[in-house]
């Protein structure tokens, strides 16, 4: 099908987040793995003083790959993304041009003023939330700029109905913003009564209220960071890529409005047996249930817009990482829930079980449409051949034995020890310590470890493969650009 | 990616096996333990399931249907329907939900507390039950596990106290806690508290120091005369105590291990919090043995 009339869409901003999701993705992942060997290998927690343990790492490596590449990752496929499906270009507005550059500029500065602040110990503790009040108000000026830049291209678009994509991006910024200000209400204790750094804060909530709001965040950051941006991509990136349209526009109907309804109440599933008053555990175990399947309509359409294109799927990578990307995305949507139910929880929780989940869905899912993503935008933006294709093939599979060296060891680690906690002898006492487990688990801890480091091989063979394609890919003609599957060198 | 669906098959099969292998022996009759196996094969299942399906789908079937009017960037919809499995499951999990609010574990009367009562009631009773004529090897073998769970992480896997981190229960008493006792006295709410061993009984230094290592060192040394002339009357001649008197203060009896665990303990060291309504009677019974073995070397 292809642009009949192609616009001058302008791609500068989106250029810079592909670079930012690019260094993000290997700083988080490096990290990552790193302190995946930590835990198999406790001694590597001393090789650069307090910088280097575990505790210093693991907000580093949370929020290096969460709000530094997949948040690149979402901004830079909206600057491309939003253009197209809007039929709108950024050069029309010099208004929009400043506030996108401005916008990558707030950014990139915040997550590496992060960076500084993280390693140097300076948290609010609140995972996932760790970040002081001087850079939460950073994020929340980037946020309304790209608030800016969504309603404003918007504003001018020529295309009369959004497309669903545009939907999950409005999903991500209006929750991502209501969650990001409600969790970071923040006590300046210097400023308040005259205590501590000038930067410290404590939070304006205490004791389950705050493990409440907490949680209703955490669980929500997955749900408009991992979950609806990157649904947004694949509705692009899938039929784009594939030539095919979308199987069943009700059922992307229903599946967003399923997922808009029933996302924000399951964050209580993460305090099943504490504190939190009976009712709301309830809520956020029942509603994990009924989530499964706005989740799936997503997968499932995507898969049945691919309905008889097996063909494609064995000779274009792409296809195949958004393929299996959609199938990890159904694997980690029907565990989440699963593992929310009271009964099943009461083993899951504290256990490997849960980073497994969490991993099924951030490298099967969210981390392989990010690659499909930039891959497909690199030829477009750069008119560049893309380098290699073997490449791309060898990434694939050697991301795909990663993740499943990753899950299947944290499955087996993660049940494990939690029978093992529960185990009882004939008299009802436990009947292992604590470090009983470990010593059964440390294998699986090595082998998880393998896994990360094959996933991270796999992203620096992506960026070398992107680089390449920059430096030394083939000039494309307009006519080559503007088709369906990218151009990529079927040889090399 | 021909064999993608027996990889994914046997990488299921396997990964559920290796699980096996490991908790097969630990999980027992245990409810929890069951449904999360349980969760790990259908999890597996139906992902692998749902996807064999599709994958199905992209090699024997062709894309149909009505295409919408509108194209974005070259991308078209087609007005199908939704897969009625979807459909059907999605209205299932709407009506499961209901079914739980309002009947099932309704969100008015439901109580995590609650649950818990009820469930360590019903067990301590089959407790109760299966244990009612307990052989002396297995109430031995119960008192040691028993103790290493819930009295050794502060008397020490030995019993020893860990260098007074708790009290030494290799023996009943040391000079320390019978010092303490004199000049604070002492309740172990085994007498009415009228009757209970009130402070300063004896104030002389020497004599206290006295009675206190002729008591601590299993009635032997000087101290004798002066333990005869003031203890005595109330804990026995040979310190095994009067019952409703005095209590025990040379070896250790199941009554004190009870009253301890209902009550907690103050003493010379610090505090040792009550376990009132954890245990059973047997269990009880059990430790009491173990600690007064323990005291006696016999282990």
């Amino acid at each position: 099908m292809g642009n009949q009339n192609p616009l001058a869409y302008d791609y500068t901003v989106a250029k810079w987040f592909l670079w930012a999701t690019i260094a993000f993705g290997i700083i988080g992942m490096t990290v990552g793995v790193f302190i995946a060997f930590q835990m198999a290998f406790p001694e590597l927690n001393y090789l650069f003083g307090e910088y280097g343990t575990f505790s210093r790492l693991r907000p580093l490596h949370t929020n290096g790959v969460a709000f530094g590449f997949t948040m690149s990752g979402i901004f830079a496929t909206w600057y491309y993304v939003g253009q197209r499906v809007l039929k709108v270009s950024m050069a029309e507005s010099s208004f929009l041009m400043a506030v996108g550059k401005l916008h990558f500029i707030v950014y990139v500065l915040t997550i590496l003023l992060a960076v500084v602040t993280l390693l140097s110990g300076i948290t609010t503790s609140k995972e996932y939330a760790e970040l002081e009040w001087p850079l939460d108000l950073m994020v929340t000026l980037f946020w309304v700029l790209w608030g800016v830049s969504i309603f404003g291209l918007i504003g001018i678009r020529r295309e009369r109905t959004l497309y669903i994509s545009i939907w999950y991006y409005i999903a991500a910024f209006l929750a991502v913003a209501m969650l990001h200000v409600f969790n970071n209400m923040e006590v300046p204790t210097y400023f308040v009564a005259g205590v501590g750094d000038w930067y410290h804060s404590v939070s304006l909530y205490a004791g389950t209220n705050d493990a409440l709001v907490q949680w209703w965040y955490g669980h929500n950051a997955v749900a408009f960071v991992f979950t609806t941006p990157i649904v947004a991509m694949i509705y692009y990136f899938l039929p784009k890529e594939s030539g095919q349209a979308v199987y069943s526009y009700k059922l992307s109907l229903l599946s967003f409005w399923g997922l808009m309804f029933v996302y924000l109440w399951a964050g209580g599933h993460h305090l099943i047996y504490s504190t939190v008053p009976d009712w709301m555990q309830t809520m956020g175990s029942v509603f994990s249930i009924v989530l499964i399947l706005p989740s799936w309509g997503s997968a499932i359409n995507m898969l049945l817009t691919m309905k008889g294109e097996w063909e494609q799927l064995q000779s274009n990578p792409l296809i195949k990482f958004m393929v299996l990307g959609s199938t990890f995305y159904m694997l980690s949507t029907l565990e989440g829930p699963i593992q929310a139910i009271k009964s099943v929880n009461a083993l899951a929780h504290f256990t490997d079980w849960i980073p497994g989940h969490v991993h099924d869905g951030t490298l099967g899912w969210v981390g392989f449409m990010i690659i499909a993503a930039m891959y497909h935008m690199t030829p477009r933006l750069f008119k560049k051949e893309l380098y290699s294709k073997k490449l791309m093939e060898t990434q694939f599979w050697l991301q795909t034995m990663g993740i499943v060296l990753y899950f299947s060891s944290m499955w087996i680690a993660g049940i494990t020890q939690g029978m093992m906690w529960r185990a009882t002898d004939e008299f009802g006492n436990l009947s292992y310590s604590f470090i009983d487990t470990v010593t059964v688990l440390h294998p699986y801890y090595t082998i998880r470890a393998i896994g990360g480091a094959l996933y991270l091989i796999g992203i620096f063979i992506w960026a070398y493969n992107i680089y390449k394609t920059m430096k030394s890919g083939r000039e494309l003609e307009d006519a080559e650009v503007n088709v369906n599957k990218s151009p990529m060198a079927e040889n090399r | 990616m021909k064999n993608i669906i027996i990889v994914s098959v046997v990488v299921s099969l396997v990964l559920i096996g290796i699980i096996y292998s490991y908790v097969g022996n630990i999980i027992g009759d245990d409810m929890v333990n069951i449904l999360s196996m349980l969760a790990a094969i259908l999890i597996l299942g139906i992902t692998v399931g749902v996807g064999v399906k599709y994958v199905n789908q992209m090699k024997n079937d062709t894309a149909s249907g009505e295409l919408a009017d509108e194209n974005w960037d070259g991308i078209g919809e087609y007005k199908n329907d939704l897969p009625i499995g979807w459909a059907v499951v999605f209205l299932g999990t709407i009506v499961w939900a209901i079914w739980y609010w309002f009947a099932g574990y309704p969100l008015w009367a439901y109580s995590q507390i609650g649950e818990w009562n009820e469930e360590v009631a019903t067990h301590q009773e089959k407790f109760e039950e299966k244990w009612s004529n307990i052989s002396e090897e297995d109430l031995s073998r119960m008192g040691e596990a028993f103790f290493s769970v819930n009295c050794a992480p502060c008397h020490g896997v030995q019993g020893d106290g860990m260098d007074g981190k708790a009290a030494d229960l290799t023996k009943r008493l040391d000079a320390s806690a019978v010092e303490y006792a004199i000049r604070n006295g002492s309740d172990n709410h085994l007498v009415s508290e009228y009757m209970s061993m009130p402070a300063g009984l004896l104030w002389n230094a020497v004599e206290i120091k006295q009675v206190s290592n002729y008591v601590a060192s299993g009635f032997t040394g000087i101290g004798k005369d002066v333990y005869e002339a003031n203890c005595a009357s109330c804990h026995g001649m040979d310190g095994m105590g009067i019952p409703g008197v005095g209590a025990n203060i040379r070896t250790f009896t199941p009554d004190l291990i009870k009253a301890v665990l209902d009550n907690g303990k103050k003493g010379a060291i610090g505090s040792m919090p009550s376990f009132k309504g954890r245990f059973t009677d047997t269990q009880e019974k059990a430790v009491s043995l173990y600690i007064e073995k323990l005291r006696k070397g016999e282990l």
